[in-house]
This record gives structure tokens, C-alpha cells and sequence, in this order.
């Protein structure tokens, strides 16, 4: 995992970090690589029918539903859903740390939310490889972005058998645990279609679709 | 096979499973609804035709299609649990009655899809109702046996089978699944899963799902060898691959045949399949009945093991170290932490004593103010999954003890049993029903005998008791109770003798509270030291003890060596090397030597503050030290943050270094009699629908620092949470943290349902989502950018 990446969690903008802060990034790094094997899953499905307020999906027995989740397939016929989790042990660290130092368990969290990224990052390269060389990927969207719903985790994770292959479950409150995963929906577009797509280090496409704006420490 | 003739066949021929439901539901040809239990009304006839292909395979024991069949998953159906339950039994009888051939009709369980605490949300006792609900609608009549699969949580598993065993008297048979790495999901490897097994009694035990016979042989492997139970074996049909949206698996039913074979070959008794097997592999299977008798294994594997979910430890290994200090008598900080329903301190402390070598924790919440039992349920489940070493638990109470055995997802110590027929008669039931094992002490109604041999007279009694209630020897830690030599010198050899006689007569475990023997004496530690080390040449297996108390552990590492325990003095080597590196020097860059306040309490320096603090109190009152010291060193360090100067880490550091110099003013009030009182209490939550808590802890720290009490409601927080423990505490100022937009009209709900119970409580708000604007919009008294200006909120509304 990229270390700027969890000084960026930390709050550290540019290269202000003390060597102390630095030392314990740098322990704490290595003990969550050496412990922790995140885990993950995708599924290919081809959308079977497509409005403005939801996607159908063959084989799959229920909608994605809401208005973003729609334009962000807009250009899409297949789809990839995909699950990643940094596993129970990911949660007894946390737990552990957090009854011994803070400090240790803020930049341990940190590095914890960079490393399932990163995860995320390489299941999206596998899946990138399995696309053709006219296509293109869409970035990942999650369930809890715009108006789609978080009961969608639920859902894919029952029919997806992400509780058996991930060990993902939900909260009532749709909420997933271990809380170290995500689940994303990505489209498979025609090359040609892509606009001028800039990302966000957040995952997002853009700040303006974004309910943040101020507020959020990654805009700049 | 009539009905419960598989008992008998069992061990004498190789019995067989029927394979995978859910693969042969989608390959019907009928649309899956999102609940594939409602197949089991809307569609009886596929799930029936299903049952019988696998019946005409050969299968001896066919599978309800209940995997999902608890109130959870059921929330969205049209049907009623009684009744899609009912269907699926008999979905199952129609089926062997076409085929005309008596099978075992087993009722399957799978899990209920949430995950347990700590790490989720899901209670012990909830668990247990679930599946006692779907317990309850089977006719004993109509079901075999009861199948509990696919678990990775260990936990679970014991409140499935608990909801079985209680309310029924099927069978059970008992699988979970494991990944590549040999343990479950949640991190329980074979050997524990078969001993907490084996501690509640079931029939089958094994393995299912998530792999291919192939990469599950060694799990097998490594369950049979410790295995007194059949062991039962329902592997995938290889890897899954995912091909053109499709999941195919590996292995066809030729290769998997043969990859299975190995099973029948080392003793597993019954053989089934999972995900990808279909009738034709199951046939293969059974084909083979006929080539292979199971080999008569060879009995489990000795030993004397106590498990948490995670780990085994072997008595037999001694001397084991039993950690004593999670005990609120004699430790104020604890006491006050148990009263505030703070458990982080006592985790603190396990940790502590894990560090110094403890291999088992010894649990003691008896304090006059709290309710007991709610205490030591609360621990177990902050210990669970948590931490690695076993525990012991230690009531008085019954009732406490109970509680605890029932929820704790291992095997346990009960501290204590004594040898008075009331005490023997009350909790050797309970050893035996949760697969626990016991301290004995060796004293009786009339009271405690001052010779070895009246002790071991005891002893015996309490052996022979154990064993009519079906409880072996080797369960029982005997004490052979050692008194204070400063009153009675005389009897300090008996209790060593005792030891050394039962140790030469019997297969029991033996224990100490070793500092018992001091007390009253001055330097006491040294005579703790030789009486251990007697003791320990005595035969003493395991010691109740503090772990950090000097040469302890020392004495233990010495001792295996010269008890012949550690081939080539290794474990001793290394262990005394450590102990003589020195610490760890500072950082050499940020070596300017700044001595300030300010700038050890950045580096998180707790030796050089506690120093500076120390200096303090020789010239100021301790609040002055407060006051005048520390606060305004933090102010200092948040206006540096404020600048840019420092980061987050830095200030999370120093904050918390601060936290640890307020223990020493308030060591030091003590000293004077004079209580410190907090500033006030706050209570803080991540909301209900979020689990971005970072923000939230955050604030928490930074309030501590400031010498405010912080109860920390956690994250996805219930609004009935935050509203007891505004009742409980007597909250004046509630924090909560939302970071997505979903969740900011639950916090709204919050802060109306607050506002409808209390007056005067004041709100404040943070988080990514949050502005000003909308904090105001929401009904919240306070707005606070960052964890910083909560603490000005604080100091306003707390004044
Ligand atoms: C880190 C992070 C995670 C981590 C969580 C780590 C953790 N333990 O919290 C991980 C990777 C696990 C994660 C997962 C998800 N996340 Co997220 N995550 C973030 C991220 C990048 C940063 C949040 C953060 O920690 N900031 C740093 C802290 C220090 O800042 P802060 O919380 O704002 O707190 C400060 C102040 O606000 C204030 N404060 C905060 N609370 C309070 C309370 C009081 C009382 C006071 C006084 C002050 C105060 O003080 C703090 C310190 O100064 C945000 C994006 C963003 N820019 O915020 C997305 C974000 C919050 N996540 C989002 C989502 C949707 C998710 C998922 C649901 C996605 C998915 N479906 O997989 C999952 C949920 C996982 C689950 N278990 O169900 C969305 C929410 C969208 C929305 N509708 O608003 C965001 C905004 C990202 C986005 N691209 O849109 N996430």
C-alpha cells in the first residue's frame, strides 16, 4: 500500500510528517500487510434492460435502482460487481489497537481504508483484463453514492454468496461488516464512448455530483 | 435404512449425503427468486424431483432446502417460517416416498447472514431465538436429525446447536467451512472447531462448502487426528470458475470421486457434497460404498485443552500461566471502569498480562454495585473473537457462571467448584453441558482440612462426583489450597504434598493460587517466587497469578528447561535475550532536545512527562497541575495544529499522552483523599446507517484530553442506545457523527427523539456531510467542523 495514500487519510497534505508519525506509518504498514489477506470477488452480468431510474440485469432477481446508478450505465450492456473485504482480522486489530493507544489505532484505521482500496484497485485490474481492447471500464460506484440504495448490499451479497465466498454480512442498518469492504458496480463501455473522464482519488468522477464539497479534505 | 438405523450403520459402513441444493434449483430451468426457500411452496415439484435424483444416487440422508429458512432472510416473503419449514419436510417425504426408499430426512440451518459481536451486531441470545424459532416448527416425527452447515463463525455455531440440543432432541450434525488458509472466515482452526464441538456434544462434525476436496484434504486431515466424534465430509465439487457469467467447478464427477477417495481411506464416516455436486456425483460416491470399510480410526488425539475461538491451549503443557488480574477487588481502576460499563480497560489489561506471558485469563466482575451477570456477559462478548487466550471464569454465583459458559465461543475454566455437595451438584451439570472444565477446590462443608490427606480425601470425592456426571478426570484443576505461611507456616508443605500425591495417583490438572502464600508477610514477592518454584516442582500443571509480577515468568522459563520442556533451552535463550535488550533508544533525527512540556507530550514521551508531571506536584496542587500545565500545553499544540504546524497523528498523540498524565493527578487526589472530577460527561455515537467512525473517535480523544468524561456509544449506533445511556449517565451534552448523506435524516430523527425525552440536553453535530446550515436545519445546538471545536462546545456548555 502507498504510504502518501494513508498520510492522506491522516490528514497530511504535503510532505509535513514528522519522523515519528513517519516511523509508526511505515510499523503499522507492515503489520497490516503481513496480517492481512483482503479478499475479493466479481461477477459479470449483461444489463437486460435499462431506464432512467433503474437496471435490470439478466440472472440477477432484482433491479439496481436510483437515477445515478442508471446514468452511470447509461453507455453500459455488461456489467462487473465486485466485493472486497479486509476480514475479521482486519476488525480484531482495530478493536485491539483501539484499547491500547489512539493514536496507534487512527493511523492503523488509516492504513486499514488505504489497504482495502488498494484491494479494490487490483480486483479492478483483473477485472480490466478480462475486457476487450475496445473497451473500457467506468469507475466504481457503490452502493450509498447518489441515490442507490445500501439495501443493495444485502441483496448482492445473499445472491452473490459474498457471505460464504467473503464472509461480508450486513447490519440492519445495511451497513456492511467486516466494516473494512466495499461493494461496487463498474460498466463495461465501448472505447469510443468515454468522455473526458477525470477521477477522484475518493473514487468519485467528479466533485459536483458530490454532496461533500467543502467539506471534504480530499477536494483540492 | 429405517429410521435411526443410521446410528448403527454408523462407523461400520460409509454413509452418504445428497449433494448441492442450490446448484441443481438453477440448473431446474426456472427463474430463482431472490428467497429460494419459497421454491418449497411455489414449486414443491422441482424441489421434490431434486430430492429424488438424489435418493436414486444413492444419497442415505436428503437435505431440507432450508438453508435460509430464519426470520432474517425470510423478512421479504409472502409465507410464513412454520409454514415454508413445513413444506420443505415434506417436500422431502414425498420424495422418498416416490422413490419408495426410507432415507434420512435431515433439516438443514445455515447461517443467519450477520455477524456476531463484538465485531457485529449480532447478539448471542438473538442468534439463539432464531434458530430456536426454526427448531420449534419441526415434527420430531417427520425430521432425522438436524444439519447445521456452512458456518465460519463459531459462535454462531454454538448458539445453533444450543437452540437444537435445548428444544428438541435431534440429533445434530455440525459442519463449517474453511478457506485455504485452514481456518474459518472468522479464524477458527480444526482442532478448536472439533474440541468446542465436542464440548457440546454432537453427533457428525466436520467440513462443508468453500473448497474442493483437493485443497480440503488437509483440514481433514487435521480434524480426524484429534477427533473422538464421526467426522463428516461435504466438499465442493473443486474451485468455482467463473465462465461466461456462468460458475462452473472444477472437477467433474469422475475426478471428484476420485480426489474423495482419499476420505473413505482415512476414516471419514459420512461423505456428501456442496456447491457444483449433482446427483451424478453423488452416485460416483456411492459406488464406491462397497470398495471401502471405514478404517477404524484411532481415537482422537490426548490432551487437556482449553480453546477460545481461535486457539487451543494443552494443560498438559504446564506450567500454564493463569492470568488473575482482571479482578475489580484490589484494582480501583477496573472497579471504576465496570461501574461506568467501560470494558476497554479491562481489555487493556488482558492485554497487559497476555504480553507477560499469561496463557489463560482468569474473569472476576464480582463487585457489590453492578450486576454481576451483565458485566461478565458483556466481557465475554468484548473478549470473544478477540483475544486469543482462553478464559477462566470466577463467580461465586452460579447464575454468573452460566452466563458466562453458555455465550463463551471456546472451551472455558469454571474458578470455582468446592467439594460442599451443594456446589458439586449445582455446577457439575453445567461443566458437562458446555464441555468446560473445573477447579476443585479441596474443601467441604466443614470448611478447609489442615493435612494433605484430608484435602485429597476431598479430592477424590470430587473426582468420583465428576465422573457420575459423565465428567472425566482430566477435567478437573484440583486446588490444593495454599494458606498464608504467616499464619499457617505449618501447612504450606501439606498443600504441596497433596499435589504430589494426587499427580502420582490420578490423570487430574492441578492449580495454585500462588499469593495466597504471602500475604501478611512482608517482601512478599520472594516467598511467592520460592513457593512457585515448589510448587511447580511439585507437579503444580497451572498457577492463578499475576504475570507481571517480578520473575514470574522467569521462573517458569527456567523451570522447562530443567523439567526437560524445552529441547536445547531455545524458547529460555531467546527469551532472556529479549528481556536484556535494552529499550529501544529515541528517534536520533528528532534528538534536538527540547525538554518542554510541549514537546514530550508530541513525541508521546510518557516516561520524560510523567517526570515533568511528577516535578509538578511537588510544587503545585494537583489541579493547578491541570490548569496550569497541561491545559494550556494542549491549547498549544491545537493552535500549532490550527497553523498547519503538526497533523492529526501528532495531536491524537498528545492528546493522549495528556490522558495518561491526568491518571497520575489522579493518583496523586487519591493519595490526598480528594476525588478528581471530570469536567462532565458526553456521549458520542456514529449514527444509525454509517460505520465511518475515524471522525468520531477522534473527538473522543481529544475531549479525554481536556478531562471530560467520554462514553463512547460506538458506530451504527440506535437511537435507544444513545437514550439509555443519556438516562444512564446523566448526559448534559450528546456528540454525533454522521459522514453520509444517507444517514443525516436518521440523525435528525435522533435528535427530535432526544429532544421529546430530555430538556436542557444539549447536541452537537459533525462530519463530512454537515454544515452549519444543515445543522441547524436538523434541530443540533452545535455545529463543529473538527474534533477541536467540540472540545470549545464542551467548555461552553459544561461549564
Ligand atoms: C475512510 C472512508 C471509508 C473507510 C471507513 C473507515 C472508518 N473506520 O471510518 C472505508 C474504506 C471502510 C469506507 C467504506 C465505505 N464508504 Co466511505 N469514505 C471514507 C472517506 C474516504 C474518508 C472519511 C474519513 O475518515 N475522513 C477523515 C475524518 C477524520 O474526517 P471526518 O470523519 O469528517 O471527521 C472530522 C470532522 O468532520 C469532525 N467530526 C466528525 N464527526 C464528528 C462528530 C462530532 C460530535 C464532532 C464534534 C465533530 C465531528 O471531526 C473530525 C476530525 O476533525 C470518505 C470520503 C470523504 N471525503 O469524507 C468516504 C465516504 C464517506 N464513504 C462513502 C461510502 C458510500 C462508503 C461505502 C458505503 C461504500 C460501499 N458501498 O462500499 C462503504 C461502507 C462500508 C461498510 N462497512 O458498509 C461515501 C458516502 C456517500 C454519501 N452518501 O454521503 C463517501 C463520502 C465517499 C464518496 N465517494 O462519496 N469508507
Amino acid at each position: 500500500m502507498r504510504i502518501e495514500e494513508v498520510m492522506r487519510y491522516l490528514g497530511y497534505q504535503n510532505n509535513q510528517v514528522d519522523q515519528q508519525t513517519m516511523q509508526r506509518v511505515r510499523e503499522i504498514i507492515q503489520s497490516v500487510e503481513e496480517t492481512i489477506v483482503p479478499r475479493w470477488d466479481f461477477q459479470s452480468f449483461e444489463v437486460r434492460k435499462w431506464s432512467k431510474d433503474r437496471v435490470e440485469l439478466v440472472d440477477l432477481p432484482f433491479p439496481l435502482e436510483g437515477e445515478s446508478i442508471a446514468e452511470h450505465l447509461q453507455s453500459s450492456l455488461r456489467i462487473y460487481l465486485m466485493a472486497v473485504t479486509l476480514g475479521v482480522e482486519s476488525e480484531r486489530m482495530l478493536l485491539r489497537t483501539q484499547a491500547i493507544s489512539m493514536t496507534d489505532s487512527l493511523i492503523l484505521d488509516s492504513c486499514l481504508s488505504a489497504y482495502v482500496e488498494d484491494a479494490a484497485d487490483q480486483c479492478e485490474s483483473e477485472i480490466r483484463k478480462l475486457i476487450a481492447e475496445s473497451e473500457e471500464l467506468t469507475f466504481r460506484f457503490s452502493p450509498g453514492y447518489g441515490d442507490l440504495p445500501l439495501t443493495v448490499h444485502q441483496e448482492l451479497i445473499r445472491n452473490l454468496k459474498w457471505d460464504r465466498i467473503l464472509g461480508i454480512t450486513t447490519t440492519n442498518s445495511m451497513m456492511m461488516v467486516p466494516s473494512k469492504s466495499v461493494i461496487a458496480v463498474i460498466g463495461v463501455e465501448e472505447m469510443n464512448e468515454k468522455k473526458n473522464k477525470t477521477m477522484r482519488p475518493c473514487g468519485n468522477q467528479s466533485c459536483e455530483a458530490c454532496e461533500l464539497q467543502d467539506s471534504c479534505n480530499w477536494k483540492k | 435404512m429405517m429410521s435411526r438405523e443410521w446410528k448403527e450403520q454408523l462407523g461400520r459402513n460409509i454413509l452418504f449425503f445428497d449433494g448441492a441444493m442450490g446448484t441443481m434449483i438453477q440448473a431446474a430451468g426456472i427463474a430463482v427468486p431472490a428467497i429460494p426457500e419459497e421454491l418449497n411452496i411455489d414449486h414443491p415439484k422441482v424441489i421434490q424431483e431434486i430430492h429424488q435424483k438424489f435418493i436414486q444416487a444413492g444419497a442415505d440422508f436428503i437435505t431440507t432446502n432450508t438453508f435460509g429458512a430464519n426470520r432474517l432472510k425470510l423478512e421479504n416473503t409472502r409465507y410464513s417460517l412454520p409454514k415454508i419449514i413445513a413444506a420443505a419436510v415434506d417436500n422431502a417425504h414425498v420424495a422418498a416416498e416416490k422413490e419408495g426408499r426410507s432415507v434420512q430426512v435431515v433439516y438443514d440451518i445455515g447461517p443467519i447472514g450477520m455477524m456476531m459481536k463484538p465485531i457485529g451486531s449480532l447478539d448471542f441470545d438473538t442468534a439463539y431465538e432464531i434458530f430456536k424459532e426454526q427448531v420449534l416448527c419441526l415434527d420430531p416425527e417427520r425430521v432425522d436429525a438436524v444439519l447445521i452447515e456452512t458456518m465460519t463463525d463459531i459462535s454462531e455455531m454454538r448458539a445453533a446447536i444450543l437452540a437444537v440440543k435445548e428444544n428438541s432432541s435431534f440429533p445434530v450434525f455440525a459442519t463449517m467451512s474453511f478457506t485455504e488458509d485452514e481456518r474459518t472466515l472468522t479464524g477458527t482452526d480444526p482442532e478448536t472447531m472439533v474440541r468446542i464441538l465436542e464440548g457440546l456434544n454432537v453427533d457428525l462434525l466436520g467440513v462443508n462448502c468453500s473448497l474442493g476436496p483437493v485443497e480440503m484434504a488437509e483440514i481433514v486431515k487435521r480434524i480426524l487426528a484429534v477427533s473422538n466424534t464421526p467426522v463428516i465430509v461435504q466438499a465442493n465439487a473443486g474451485l468455482p470458475m467463473r465462465i461466461e457469467g456462468e460458475t462452473r467447478f472444477s472437477l467433474d464427477e469422475a475426478a471428484y470421486a476420485a480426489a474423495v477417495e482419499l476420505f473413505f481411506e482415512s476414516g471419514v464416516a459420512v461423505i456428501g457434497g456442496c456447491c457444483g455436486t449433482t446427483p451424478a456425483y453423488i452416485q460416483k460416491l456411492v459406488e464406491k460404498r462397497d470398495c471401502y470399510q471405514p478404517s477404524q480410526k484411532a481415537k482422537g488425539q490426548s490432551g487437556s485443552f482449553v480453546c477460545s475461538s481461535t486457539k487451543s491451549v494443552n494443560l498438559d503443557d504446564g506450567a500454564i500461566v493463569i492470568g488473575e488480574r482482571i479482578n475489580p477487588s484490589g484494582n480501583k481502576r477496573l472497579k471504576e471502569a465496570f461501574l461506568q460499563g467501560d470494558f476497554q480497560f479491562a481489555t487493556k489489561v488482558a492485554f497487559e498480562q497476555i504480553h507477560h506471558g499469561a496463557q489463560v485469563l482468569d474473569i472476576n466482575t464480582s463487585l457489590p454495585q453492578i450486576d454481576e451477570e451483565q458485566v461478565m456477559i458483556q466481557l465475554v462478548d468484548t473478549f470473544s473473537g478477540l483475544l486469543d487466550t482462553p478464559l477462566q471464569f470466577d463467580s461465586v454465583k452460579a447464575t454468573v457462571l452460566e452466563a458466562a459458559l453458555r455465550r463463551y465461543a471456546g472451551i472455558a475454566i469454571v474458578n470455582s467448584i468446592s467439594g460442599k455437595q451443594s456446589s458439586m451438584d449445582r455446577l457439575f451439570p453445567l461443566i458437562k453441558k458446555y464441555g468446560a472444565y473445573a477447579v476443585c477446590l479441596c474443601l467441604d462443608e466443614k470448611g478447609i482440612p489442615h493435612t494433605a490427606k484430608e484435602r485429597i480425601v476431598i479430592a477424590e470425592k470430587m473426582i468420583a462426583n465428576a465422573k457420575k456426571h459423565g465428567i472425566p478426570e482430566e477435567r478437573l484443576l484440583i486446588d490444593t489450597l495454599v494458606l498464608t505461611a504467616s499464619a499457617q507456616q505449618a501447612e504450606v508443605m501439606e498443600t504441596l504434598e497433596a499435589i504430589r500425591t494426587l499427580k502420582a495417583k490420578y490423570r487430574v490438572k492441578t492449580t495454585l493460587g500462588v499469593s495466597n502464600v504471602s500475604y501478611g508477610l512482608p517482601y512478599r514477592p520472594l516467598i511467592n517466587r520460592v513457593f512457585f518454584t515448589l510448587a511447580l516442582g511439585a507437579g503444580l500443571d497451572t498457577a492463578i497469578i499475576n504475570p507481571g509480577a517480578e520473575g514470574i515468568v522467569d521462573i517458569i522459563h527456567a523451570f522447562h528447561v530443567l523439567n526437560n520442556q524445552d529441547p536445547g533451552a531455545v524458547s529460555f535463550i531467546a527469551y532472556n535475550d529479549r528481556k536484556q535488550r535494552p529499550e529501544s533508544q529515541a528517534d536520533p533525527i528528532s534528538s534536538k532536545q527540547d525538554n518542554s512540556l510541549i514537546a514530550k507530550l508530541l513525541e508521546g514521551d510518557e516516561r520524560q512527562v510523567e517526570k515533568l508531571i511528577l516535578e509538578n506536584l511537588k510544587r503545585k496542587a494537583p489541579l493547578a497541575v491541570v490548569d496550569e500545565e497541561l491545559i494550556p500545553a494542549l491549547d498549544a499544540i491545537g493552535m500549532q495544529y490550527e497553523q498547519q504546524e503538526i497533523f492529526l497523528p501528532q495531536l491524537i498523540r498528545a492528546a493522549e499522552t495528556v490522558k495518561g498524565a491526568f491518571e497520575l493527578v489522579k493518583s496523586k487526589l487519591a493519595q490526598d483523599h480528594e476525588e478528581f472530577e471530570p469536567k462532565g460527561t458526553i456521549a458520542l455515537a456514529t449514527v444509525k446507517g454509517d460505520i465511518h467512525d475515524i471522525g468520531k473517535n477522534l473527538v473522543k480523544i481529544m475531549l479525554e484530553s481536556y478531562g471530560y468524561r467520554v462514553v463512547d456509544l460506538g458506530k451504527d449506533v440506535d437511537v435507544d442506545v444513545i437514550l439509555a445511556a443519556i438516562r444512564k449517565h446523566q448526559i448534559q451534552l450528546v456528540g454525533l457523527s454522521a459522514l453520509m448523506t444517507t444517514t443525516v435524516a436518521g440523525m435528525e430523527e435522533i435528535i427530535q427523539s432526544i429532544r421529546l425525552e430530555f430538556h436542557g440536553v444539549k447536541i452537537m453535530v459533525g462530519g463530512a456531510v454537515l454544515t452549519d446550515d444543515y445543522a441547524k436545519q436538523i434541530g443540533a445546538d452545535f455545529y463543529c467542523r473538527d474534533a477541536r471545536a467540540s472540545v470549545f462546545v464542551a467548555d461552553q456548555v459544561l461549564k
